[in-house]
């Protein structure tokens, strides 16, 4: 069963302290999520949610972060059940905290804002948990503060793949000079970086490499036809992330050359023998 | 001590006649050693794509550490994840070229290429000689030729990986403790690189020799741990299941 079809929604984001809520539960039905493009990521969570949605780069402006698009344009992956809810095992902590999120801004201290009209205010996640809300509002703000701090590391990293120039942009064609929107990870660009970049990017921690072989092996999940129509250079076998990756690489080796004694007696454990 | 590729080769019968053209070879799955193995040695280039379907770590045997993909918690392989072993994709190399198996290598002859004359005891499909009538490697044997060229290629820099990852104190044991009905297990023999090495600079050293491809492996394993939930949770199941059908 598909999930029933439901308008597109958008979104309505009111700074927290204009916001008024009294307290929030946790949503039985995530379709909500269908209104985001893309859920921000901690560093913490990065590699396991690699499994469940792919990982990009998203450059708006100055702004850089590391995120999971929930769009379909962009991922191939079924993340509603018939009655909304979520499917892959793994919940994004960002979206855990949803209706609340950071601010997207640069620089300044973390702001939460809340998105007033997310859930249908018929809908159970509505319902207001007065005397418990207060507690989970405080946990919540925890969270994101916590968030922040991770996606800010993420960020950095992010910078690094930006600068080594390994970053390909999806959903454009080559000669489009808009700089803002999605990036992965160029398998061959990574592939031939000298070991003096890769070490000078694990100089301090490892995330930035991580993150380039989140990207790559989360590929897989991304949207086909994107694939296709935005990665300019084929997917790279020699550095193998996934199944086809490795499939094509058998297939352009050399067989192991075998030498076929004509020794009927021969034991059949030296039958195939290795010329020098 | 899971079974090892070596300790299942058997003695050929002794009326071989030429083997490359009346042995017939089937598809890897056909084999109970493919389908029931619970530790496969692997190499560096396959941690990536393994780590879709399970933890892929370094083992501690007598021989040294290997780096083993851990297909089951259960030691007649039972419980593996949906999809293994049946799906192509998650076998690992030495199982895509199964029943051929490297012997050994020697100085006069190379790499010794063997044929596991074990029963395929499931075969799906008619099965083909290792030569075609032409005196050629039939395709089935070319295929698993190529994915056992791949596997000794890559073996001596997966190992020159372990043995720097060992010499440079970066691995730190990894007891798998779960529960089966009311025992609880333990797979004590495991080994990650340490946690804490990949937020300092531990890896610096690690990344400057192996570059690229040493981070990509490094990266696969790391994100391939969580596979191991998966693995307790049907490896739970398939204790259920067996408990069930010996209680009726």
């Amino acid at each position: 069963m598909t999930a029933a079809p439901l308008p597109e929604p958008s979104i309505d984001w009111l700074p927290f302290e204009e916001a008024k809520v009294a307290g929030w539960s946790e949503p039985q039905d995530w379709r909500f999520a269908r209104a985001l493009e893309h859920i921000p990521l901690n560093d913490t969570e990065m590699l396991q949610v690699s499994h469940f949605l792919p990982i990009m780069v998203h450059v708006q402006g100055r702004v850089v972060q590391v995120v999971a698009p929930l769009k379909p344009t962009y991922q191939d992956v079924r993340l509603f059940g018939a009655v909304g809810q979520w499917l892959p095992s793994y919940t994004p902590i960002a979206l855990r905290c949803m209706p609340f999120a950071l601010a997207e801004q640069e620089g300044e201290a973390t702001k939460i804002r809340v998105a007033t009209n997310l859930f249908p205010a018929d809908g159970p996640a509505a319902e207001v948990a007065a005397a418990a809300g207060a507690d989970s509002i405080v946990k919540v703000l925890r969270t994101l503060d916590m968030v922040g701090a991770g996606q800010k590391r993420l960020a950095q990293a992010a910078e690094m793949l930006l600068l080594a120039g390994i970053c390909v942009k999806l959903g454009t064609s080559a000669d489009d000079i808009e700089t803002d929107g999605y990036y992965t990870v160029d398998a061959t660009r990574f592939r031939e970086l000298p070991n003096l970049t890769i070490a000078t990017a694990a100089r301090a921690s490892f995330l930035a490499l991580d993150l380039a072989s989140a990207c790559l092996f989360s590929s897989r999940l991304l949207n086909r036809r994107l694939i296709r129509a935005a990665l300019q250079n084929a997917p790279d076998s020699a550095m193998p992330s996934g199944g086809r990756d490795l499939d094509a690489l058998i297939r352009s080796v050399a067989p192991i050359p075998v030498r076929l004694d004509e020794d009927a007696k021969l034991d059949i454990l030296e039958v195939l023998s290795l010329d020098k | 001590m899971g079974p090892s590729v070596d300790e299942t080769l058997q003695q050929p019968s002794p009326d071989s006649k030429p083997i490359a053209e009346s042995f017939r070879i089937y598809a890897p799955i056909a084999y109970p050693l493919v389908r029931t193995a619970q530790f496969v040695p692997v190499v560096h280039l396959e941690v990536m794509p393994l780590a879709i379907w399970f933890p892929v770590i370094w083992r501690q045997q007598e021989g040294g550490y290997e780096l083993v993909a851990v297909r089951s918690l259960l030691p007649n392989g039972g419980g593996q994840p949906p999809g293994s072993p049946r799906n192509p994709a998650s076998l690992p190399l030495v199982f895509r070229a199964y029943p051929f198996c490297i012997k050994g290598v020697s100085e006069e002859e190379g790499t010794i290429v063997a044929v596991d004359s074990a029963i395929a005891d499931e075969p799906t499909d008619a099965g083909a000689t290792i030569l075609t009538s032409a005196r050629k490697l039939g395709r089935g044997a070319e295929q698993r030729c190529r994915a056992l060229a791949l596997f000794s290629r890559s073996l001596p820099q997966t190992r020159e990986i372990t043995d720097f990852l060992v010499e440079n104190r970066l691995l730190e044991p990894w007891p798998l403790r779960f529960n089966l009905g009311e025992e609880v297990r333990e797979i004590d023999d495991l080994f990650v690189v340490r946690p804490a090495a990949f937020d300092g600079g531990d890896l610096h050293g690690f990344t400057l020799r192996f570059g690229a491809f040493g981070a990509h492996c490094l990266a696969g394993h790391r994100l391939s741990l969580f596979r191991a939930r998966g693995l307790v949770i049907s490896a739970q199941r398939a204790h259920r299941l067996a408990h069930a059908s010996t209680a009726s």
